[in-house]
């Protein structure tokens, strides 16, 4: 096994897009690749997870077995909290947006969303590190909130011993979007892979 | 994924399961491809759909399962390959037709997929529709992996030929949506030649020969499946605990054997023709094992057959214990999953789970402060404002009025987010006749309206016959119709009413007032975007009787959104929110509930989530205080 | 005591679902959760303020807890016979035109800016508007027998938090809950003229429509009238008919809230105007203060009213038709206490 990588989010972020451009810069690469995917109504603004799970042509399944998540990449705090037991264990790395999006019983007033800080604290304390970034501020100065999905790809590529690399993403993008998307695009990975960089050189 | 394109022939590439079942059915040479949409199957057909825009071959959306496998039926008859595709309820709608052609026998290749949805993901059941095999005494093929079912596929057709009847194979959710790398094969040149032979006809008669025909069909798929590839077993030689399993739950055992390294006291037998089962594979596999847990999905359907077979030699096999679905070692009910297997075998096999310590100790630190997410309609969905209209035009009413509903997103009624309206959802088109039922029910003394909803690919799928129904019987029946112009739960696929075929090509729209219309119902088309009008002529329609109908038309926010999206910026003028305040109590993200508007709790006024919101500008008409205001883009 | 339920929890609990709700309109128009529609008072969703007006101001629920309330006439008032004497006035009304008269007065002098008023319904029943002009008073004389919740529309105002001068028409329950708001601070006194309506009962609309249906009456009717005792009819005028229809036939549409109220003239109004039995086109006119006092003047010295002293026996036989009317309602109070209902 090279790598169980979690991509866990709310319905709409690009969550299973962000998973296929890994898989297809994978399978370039020439890793095999088995990516499950859980959706369904969730794409209805329900959680929506990823496995990716990059190996060397073994028999593996869609599903990463309990606890064997390495890296845990959340495109939104709750719904990465939710994974923690099921799929985390201690040295697990994990890489969040921290911007939440409310889920209607929270928004209704019916349950209370749980403290960030409280999210942040239980994450950090229970992995081998926690990057906690603002990606969706960064998306919405980019242009909107869809360059989110992108952004996270650019900062998790960017992580050490990430088995692939930025040039491996920005390949596949130069033959899935034109124009003013793929440029877009490719500033979007960029801005990722400061936020990584930044976020060591202040911890 | 481009999957049509010969320059990938022979190489490696990610696929989804449903794109590689698509592939491998392009290589062999099928020309005719049907389906109706339904999660996890769609992506078949609208990848053959794609690659039918630049090969030779034909691809449709139909009306509905049973139609699409009659009308890939007819390439069969005519000697061509054809593929249909399905998800488990779409065989419930196809099976009558395939319960008799299985009799009449096929002639070109023809495969029925049928892609189940364990734990009924997004599903109304959870059904395994592999029994169909045992009613139609047809074989049955269940691949684990996208490269498998990309082989899997080719050899259906083959199979198919040779015993000219129909092959299924089934998938499941997991591995319809599982992206793998896929070695791909080469494309044929699709050059075909249909010809009907009117010297053979296709029919049931006579049946009991027909019924015999048919076993004997049977008979030499077992003899296949004895020795192709898909059966394997794997593991020591002793054979004294034996793990029997199929499609995805393989993989997970295979996994948990190795990660728990019970290699040397664990074998596992793989099987992939679970109908006709390889019985003297499975015979010798078994015969001394001592112990044997069954892993599949759903249902105990391999269990039961295997338990069968060595009933019937039981004198040549040692006596066993069965670990599975029938002894509630594994859940009766629910996906079958790595956690549930693993815990099983370091139980028996006294070995710890990895982490299980951590996963204790999480699991009770979290406990009660992880929400769950609530399911909800998108942002600018028309089926909020239709449903918010219905729920005041009930309210008005006031004779305690209720929906039968029906299957879409618009099931999502049920819940908060459609102001719990709906009550009783079921089969395709259920909602509708349940509801001409209910119209009869005032001769016996029935007092309370019923609002029956039903999506507009709905309304052409099932629906039709249960509205005739009403008008055949004159029942009072209230058919709000919520047209989005788009088979929007399973990914827009285009339907009748929509113009354009899966291929893309133009059609003239078959129109659902029209065809209520030619009936003689009243018929009145409402902008779900208008909540009070809505509401005042759904009520206007509540009093009135006999069958009749109501449009809801909007196109669905998501195709809005990318064609060109919604007008206003929302935004919320503090100074007249009145928060909690008497007058309003939070009203619009208490009940109306939209993710886009959300609540400052230290503020206590509204907020537009300029992340979420689209600018529908529905919300502007809930504020009983006029706050929520329409600003421009 | 009433302190874990939500206000509306309350309205709901005690008075809607009771079926004592007489559709006045005070609790609807004011937020998203209570709205009127043809005859009912009806609840979108369920309202989670803990103390909300809707309960302070439902004069049902004040007799519930406080009980009767106001005599009919205190020290100071007085019962008079009057018309108004403008032709204008007495077109449409129902019969001496006195309130029309009054309103269209308050209006012209500034005195109120807004009238509230009741239409007269056709696509759905007759309810709350809010009217400013006194062409649009006079085309919307006559009683209609339904209760509109016309109060609906003095919430619109009162939503809008703008000080506003009004006159409100309407009948004793709803003069109880204009009084409670005024109680509530929600509107000064001096703000709101209360003209009310003599009133033994309103009846529910839909009740009433389906009854007017069997009846034969296929069109909104123009006019509605019931005719003094010992007669026992109800009155029904449309554009193709008139109808005489035994009151008997009609009484399963009486608003069963109705028999809770103690209050014939409404008590709780500056003025209150009723019909005068036996005296074809006139009212009889009861004034409670002052400012009843000065405009009932002011309109004879203009030549707008006539007013003279109420004949005696209409006089007795008010008193009694008030008397009986409170009795009835304090038996029937009493009934739901024992029954432990409240
Ligand atoms: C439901 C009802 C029951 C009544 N019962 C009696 C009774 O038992 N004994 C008695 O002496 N008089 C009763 N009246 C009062 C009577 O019918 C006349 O309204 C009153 O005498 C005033 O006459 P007018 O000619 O001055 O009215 P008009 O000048 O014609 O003015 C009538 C005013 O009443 C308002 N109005 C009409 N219908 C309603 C309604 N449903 N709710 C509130 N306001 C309304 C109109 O807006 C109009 O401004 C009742 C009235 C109503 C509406």
């Amino acid at each position: 096994m090279i790598l169980n990588l979690v991509i866990t989010g709310v319905g709409g972020q690009g969550n299973v897009l962000a998973s296929q451009i890994l898989g297809r810069a994978g399978v370039k690469k020439g890793l095999s690749v088995t990516i499950g995917e859980t959706f369904g109504l969730s794409q209805r603004g329900g959680p929506v997870m990823s496995h990716v799970r990059f190996h060397d042509g073994r028999v593996v399944g869609p599903i990463i077995p309990p606890n064997m998540a390495d890296i845990i990449m959340g495109l939104e705090p709750l719904e990465t909290l939710r994974v923690l037991p099921e799929l985390g264990r201690p040295d697990t790395l994990y890489l969040v947006n921290k911007r939440p999006i409310y889920p209607l019983n929270v928004i209704a007033g019916d349950v209370a969303y749980p403290p960030l800080e409280g999210i942040k604290e239980i994450l950090q304390e229970n992995s081998r590190k926690l990057l906690w970034v603002d990606g969706t501020t960064k998306s919405m100065e980019l242009g909107g909130a869809i360059f989110l999905n992108t952004i996270m790809l650019g900062a998790l590529v960017s992580l050490d011993n990430f088995p692939l690399t930025i040039e491996d993403i920005e390949e596949i993008f130069r033959v899935t979007f034109k124009g003013e998307r793929l440029s877009q695009n490719l500033s979007a990975l960029q801005i990722g892979r400061e936020l990584v960089l930044e976020y060591d050189q202040e911890s | 994924m481009e999957i049509y394109r010969r320059e990938l022939d022979n190489s490696k590439v990610l696929l989804q399961g449903n794109e590689a079942i698509a592939r491998g059915a392009l290589e062999a040479n099928v020309v005719f491809g049907a389906g109706y949409p339904g999660n996890p199957s769609s992506e078949i057909i609208e990848t053959l759909a794609e690659a039918a825009k630049s090969l030779p071959i034909y691809v449709e959306w139909s009306t509905n399962e049973k139609v699409a496998l009659e009308a890939a039926t007819a390439a069969s008859f005519s000697g061509l390959r054809s593929i249909v595709t399905m998800k488990q309820n779409g065989l419930n709608v196809a099976s009558d037709f395939l319960t008799n052609l299985t009799l009449s026998g096929t002639k070109g290749g023809l495969v029925l997929v049928t892609c189940d949805d364990p734990s009924g993901i997004s599903s109304t059941n959870e059904e395994d529709a592999r029994w169909f095999s045992r009613l139609a005494d047809v074989p049955l093929l269940e691949p684990s992996t996208p490269q498998e079912a990309l082989h899997m596929v080719k050899d259906a057709f083959w199979l198919s030929e040779q015993i000219q009847n129909v092959v299924i194979l089934r998938s499941i959710s997991r591995l319809s949506h599982t992206r793998a790398d896929v070695k791909l094969g080469t494309l044929p040149d699709f050059r075909v030649r249909p010809y009907f032979d009117p010297k053979v006809p296709f029919h049931t008669f006579p049946i009991v020969p027909k019924h015999q025909r048919r076993h004997e069909k049977l008979r030499k798929a077992k003899e296949w499946a004895e020795a192709c590839p898909y059966n394997e077993y794997f593991g020591n030689t002793e054979k004294d605990f034996v793990i029997v399993s199929s499609g995805c739950a393989f993989l997970y055992a295979y996994e948990a054997v190795e990660d728990l390294g019970l290699w040397d006291q664990v074998g596992i037998l793989k099987i992939g023709v679970s109908y006709p089962l390889p019985e003297r594979l499975i015979l010798d596999t078994l015969k001394s094992a001592s112990k044997v847990l069954f892993l599949e999905d759903v249902d105990p359907f391999i269990e039961e057959g295997v338990m069968a077979l060595l009933s019937a030699h039981a004198n040549g096999v040692k006596p066993k214990e069965f670990f599975g679905r029938n002894s509630s070692h594994i859940p009766v009910a629910g996906e079958t999953n790595p956690y549930l297997i693993r815990r099983f075998l370091s139980d028996y096999f006294g070995k710890d789970l990895a982490y299980g310590e951590f996963r204790n100790r999480i699991q009770k630190l979290l406990e009660g402060k992880v929400p769950p997410r609530e399911f909800g309609f998108c942002p600018g969905c028309p089926h909020r404002g239709t449903y918010y209209a219905i729920k005041k035009a009930l309210a008005w009413d006031h004779r305690e009025g209720f929906v039968s509903g029906d299957i879409g997103c618009y099931t999502m009624g049920i819940w908060p987010t459609g102001f719990n309206m709906v009550k009783s959802v079921h089969a395709m088109g259920s909602g509708v006749g349940l509801s001409s039922g209910y119209g009869k029910l005032k001769e016996l003394g029935f007092g309370q309206p019923v609002v029956t909803v039903c999506g507009d690919s709905t309304f052409f799928h099932a629906a039709l016959p249960a509205i005739v129904n009403a008008k055949f019987n004159n029942s009072d029946m209230l058919l709000i119709v919520l047209d989005n112009s788009a088979t929007a739960m399973t990914g827009f696929q285009p339907h009748p009413g929509t113009g354009k075929t899966a291929m893309g090509s133009i059609t003239e729209p078959v129109s659902i007032e029209g065809i209520c219309r030619s009936m003689g119902m009243e018929v009145e088309v409402i902008d779900p975007y208008e909540i009070e009008e809505s509401a005042q002529l759904i009520y206007e329609f509540l009093q009135k009787s006999g069958p009749r109908l109501i449009v809801a038309r909007r196109k669905c926010a998501l195709v809005q959104g990318r064609e060109g999206g919604f007008p206003f910026r929302m935004r919320v003028n503090e100074e007249r929110c009145r928060g909690e305040e008497c007058g309003c109590g939070r009203y619009c993200t208490r009940v109306f509930r939209c993710p886009g508007l959300v609540y400052e709790n230290k503020k206590k006024k509204a907020m537009i989530d300029e992340v979420i919101c689209v600018g529908c500008g529905i919300c502007a008409s809930i504020c009983p205080m006029g706050a929520v205001e329409r600003g421009e883009r | 005591m009433q302190d874990h339920k939500s206000a509306f929890e309350a309205i709901y609990g005690e008075v809607i679902s009771q079926g004592l709700c007489v559709a006045c309109g005070a609790c609807v128009g004011y937020c998203p959760y209570l709205e009127y529609k043809d005859g009912k008072v009806v609840i979108i969703d369920s309202c989670k303020v803990g103390t909300g007006r809707c309960e302070a101001v439902c004069p049902q629920m004040d007799i519930l807890r406080n009980g009767p309330g106001k005599a009919a006439l205190e020290e100071g008032g007085g019962y008079f016979l009057s018309k108004a004497l403008p032709k204008e006035f007495t077109k449409n009304a129902q019969y001496g035109g006195v309130v029309s008269a009054m309103v269209s007065y308050l209006l012209s002098t500034g005195r109120a800016e807004k009238a509230v008023l009741t239409d007269r319904g056709g696509k759905g029943s007759p309810k709350g508007v809010l009217v400013h002009s006194p062409l649009e008073v006079i085309s919307l004389g006559g009683s209609r027998y339904t209760a509109s919740a016309s109060l609906s529309a003095l919430n619109r105002l009162l939503k809008d938090g703008q000080p506003q001068r009004v006159v409100v028409v309407g009948l004793p329950c709803q003069m109880r809950a204009v009084s409670l708001m005024e109680k509530r601070s929600e509107i000064r006194s001096e703000q709101v003229f209360k003209i009310g309506l003599f009133c033994t009962w309103a009846m529910e609309y839909r009740e009433m429509s389906k009854l007017l249906e069997k009846e034969g009456v296929l069109e909104t009717p123009i006019r509605f009238d019931i005719p003094p005792p010992p007669k026992n009819i109800f009155l029904v005028e449309g554009q193709r008919g008139k109808w005489e229809i035994p009151l008997d036939r009609m009484r399963v549409a009486i608003q069963k809230g109705c028999a809770l109220c103690p209050d014939m003239t409404g008590s709780y109004a500056d003025i209150s105007v009723g019909a005068a039995e036996g005296i074809e086109g006139h009212n009889t006119v009861c004034v409670r203060d002052t400012r009843g006092f000065e405009l009932l003047e002011e309109l004879t010295q203009k030549g707008i009213l006539k007013v003279e002293a109420l004949p005696e026996a209409n006089l007795s036989h008010l008193k009694t038709a008030i008397k009986n009317k409170r009795e009835r309602a304090t038996t029937k109070l009493k009934e739901r206490v024992s029954h432990g209902d409240i």
